[in-house]
């Protein structure tokens, strides 16, 4: 978290590194269901991912925010966006969520990035043929 | 909780204000060392559908070539150096590969080959290389670089030689490969293409418009106008189609515009997905200049640029890996008063941009 | 001394020039006789004596050193190391480093693993002749550096001209001599067919001490 200013001439050409300074980091996860014709909506998927901090880290771990950017219910693709220091609790419960409504789950992450702009630009999504 | 839960792996954003004015600003040279382009995402707002001398450019993005299952050793063709890597520049990049696990290659324009390696590969291969800069605790990735302009490696030479059979009799590598040729084209590379199973490729262009966008209000005059990480955030979520109307107390997203905030009634994204030359990218930029210079209700336009994940190589032919998304790209901001706002991002296993 | 010698008379240009009176034959034995019996006895009794009274006496024995005597012996037929080096006697010479004098070790060689995997036809098992190989000599054998944590070492092929506990020197076909250790390498080993892989990390040992050793079973093998 330290910016280092490197000034040539401050009206002309201003250069400035911010190293870890993101304050969210945003994640791309996909959920795999045993039964794929389940469907979730975007806040049955939200309360699922809030029962899964709840396990893992108790009361305390349930009241870390994060934000459902956005949500596809046909590919069960989410955008998750969640303060830099909750990233690491957050992973770890949706890595230990193991089964939905009494069927096996898996979350799959995709991609993890402290830019959103990141996560629209991911080259492993290049098809060509 | 323990300390270490909280923290996350590095990043680094560089912020750079200028101007096109200024003849100190470096901004061709940091668009030209960022060479695996894989999408350039515009964004104008004010503006229903692109003016037709942005179109053409969008349409002038040159091809390129996926060749599948190239044996890499096919690189070191006499004849593929004599009539591309001497001449003129080549972008390749192997496809479908994966830098955290697989073996990538890339070719890159000054005629530098370079190679990130498995340790197992590496050992097979018989060839200098160094261990890989983001390697924790046991050495398990190895990067090999070598200089196809240069006197040893000429056709016949003794480190040639070693190279090609290391590649052609030890370490049989075999991958999708995407090439691109500056200036020439597919001409160039027709020699080598014609002896595998390529097919040729446009950029896919798409855009869609945007209306009653709820913006940041944006002032080339200071960097701190808007916190640069809200800004990508808001180019970002533009991006992605991801509303920003929320309110604070919403239980799925609580991700508001960045204040302070007008709202553009339509506003045009366009996007470039493919192997695309920086050269492209760099006609673009001078064409959103002249875009810029016409009298507008907006005056600023957005250009993102995103380099390719598993390339082995970000700026400047750089190390570069994926630890978990392996972001190489820059945002560029340019205002009608020919100054800019670029910003350019990199994830942790990556040197500090240009 | 001769006994004659003693009492024999001093000849007589030695009287002369001595100025001595030779004494009779008798009068001498006497006198040698008391002479001897005054400095012996009284010597050997006053040793005793002052053994038995001032010193301490061991009665234990000291054990025999049987075999520094036969180690001596053994060492003596042949050379140590500093005189084995200092000799040149396990260096080829450089006009004896021509590839095809070792073609016919090579030959021999390939008689000798056919010999031992007994005919080593192709239906034989693999697992079967690397059981052999691995107690083999391979001296003689063309011998290839597959895989090397050192890349310039990888591509080497030559006959193995001699093997040392850490290193194997090879001929290649160029008449180059090469040390290539064997640690952190690993070698294949062509006999009509079935190729072997060789962990040189494992395989650090004297070729005769080899043959003894028992190698042990493992899942996967890094160098």
């Amino acid at each position: 978290m330290s910016p280092a200013d490197k000034k040539d001439k401050p009206a002309d050409y201003q250069r400035v590194v911010l190293k870890n300074a993101s304050p969210y980091h945003y994640m791309k996860v996909c959920l795999v269901l045993e039964d794929e014709s389940t469907r979730l909506s975007a806040v049955d998927l939200k309360q699922f991912i809030i029962s899964g901090l709840k396990s893992l880290y108790g009361e305390v771990g349930a009241a870390l925010t994060f934000d459902l950017l956005k949500y596809d219910e046909d590919t069960l693709t989410a955008f998750l966006r969640v303060n830099s220091r909750g990233l690491v609790k957050l992973w770890s419960s949706l890595t230990l969520l193991g089964s939905y409504q009494n069927q096996a789950c898996a979350f799959r992450v995709l991609q993890v990035s402290p830019f959103l702009l990141a996560l629209t630009g991911n080259s492993r999504e290049l098809q060509l043929d | 909780m323990s300390v270490d839960l909280d923290q996350t792996p590095r990043s680094l954003l560089v912020c750079d204000r200028s101007s096109f004015l200024n003849e100190k600003n470096r901004i061709s040279s940091q668009v030209e060392q960022l060479h695996f382009n894989y999408k350039v995402s515009l964004l104008l707002p004010e503006c229903s559908s692109a003016p037709s001398h942005l179109d053409a450019v969008f349409n002038s993005f040159n091809s390129f070539y996926l060749i599948r299952n190239m044996p890499i050793y096919e690189l070191l063709d006499k004849h593929f150096l004599k009539t591309a890597v001497y001449q003129g520049s080549v972008y390749g990049v192997s496809y479908r590969t994966r830098i955290d696990e697989d073996n990538c290659v890339a070719l890159m324009p000054n005629g530098h080959l370079s190679l990130s390696l498995d340790k197992d590969s590496f050992e097979l291969l018989g060839v200098e290389g160094k261990p890989s800069r983001f390697n924790h605790r046991t050495t398990c990735r190895y990067v090999v670089c070598v200089d196809l302009t240069d006197s040893s490696m000429a056709p016949g030479g003794r480190g040639y030689q070693r190279l090609l059979t290391g590649l052609r009799s030890r370490l049989q590598l075999k991958t999708d490969f995407l090439l691109s040729h500056h200036p020439g084209g597919g001409a160039s590379l027709q020699d080598l293409l014609s002896r595998y199973d390529w097919s040729e490729h446009r950029p896919d262009v798409s855009s869609h418009t945007l209306t009653d966008l709820s913006c940041p209000a944006l002032q080339s005059c200071d960097l701190q106008s808007c916190d640069p990480h809200s800004l990508l955030e808001w180019i970002g979520a533009v991006d992605a189609h991801i509303s920003c109307e929320n309110s604070s107390s919403s239980f799925l997203s609580s991700l508001v515009c960045p204040e302070p905030k007008t709202t553009v009634s339509r506003a045009l994204s366009v996007s470039v997905c493919g192997l695309l030359l920086p050269q492209d990218v760099h006609r673009l930029i001078q064409q959103i200049r002249y875009y810029l210079e016409q009298p507008r209700l907006e005056s600023w336009v957005s250009l993102t640029v995103h380099g390719f994940v598993d390339s082995p190589v970000s700026w400047r032919g750089n190390e570069h890996g994926v630890l978990r998304g392996g972001e190489n790209f820059y945002s560029l901001l340019i205002f009608h008063d020919q100054t800019y706002q670029l910003h350019l991002a990199t994830g942790a296993h990556d040197t500090c941009p240009p | 001394m001769d006994e004659a010698l003693v009492q024999v008379a001093i000849p007589r240009d030695l009287v002369d020039f001595l100025r001595v009176e030779p004494q009779t034959n008798s009068k001498a034995q006497a006198f040698t006789k008391a002479f001897l019996r005054n400095s012996t006895q009284q010597q050997s009794q006053l040793k005793v004596q002052s053994m038995l009274s001032h010193k301490a006496v061991i009665l234990g024995y000291s054990r025999p050193k049987k075999d520094k005597s036969r180690r001596n012996s053994k060492k003596a037929k042949g050379l140590n190391a500093r005189q084995k080096r200092a000799m040149k006697i396990f260096q080829i010479k450089p006009e004896h480093q021509r590839y095809e004098l070792f073609l016919p070790l090579h030959e021999l060689w390939r008689q000798y693993i056919t010999d031992l995997c007994s005919g080593l036809k192709s239906t034989s098992s693999p697992q079967f002749i690397q059981q052999k190989l691995l107690k083999a000599d391979f001296h003689g054998a063309i011998i290839t550096v597959v895989r090397s944590k050192c890349p310039s070492y990888v591509g080497i092929t030559g006959i193995l001209v001699q093997e040392f506990k850490h290193v194997f020197k090879i001929i290649t076909k160029e008449d180059k001599l090469k040390v290539i250790p064997k640690r952190n390498s690993v070698f294949a080993v062509e006999i009509n067919g079935f190729v072997s892989h060789i962990y040189g990390s494992k395989f650090e040992q004297r070729a005769s001490e080899r043959s003894a050793k028992k190698f042990k079973v493992r899942g996967t093998i890094d160098l």
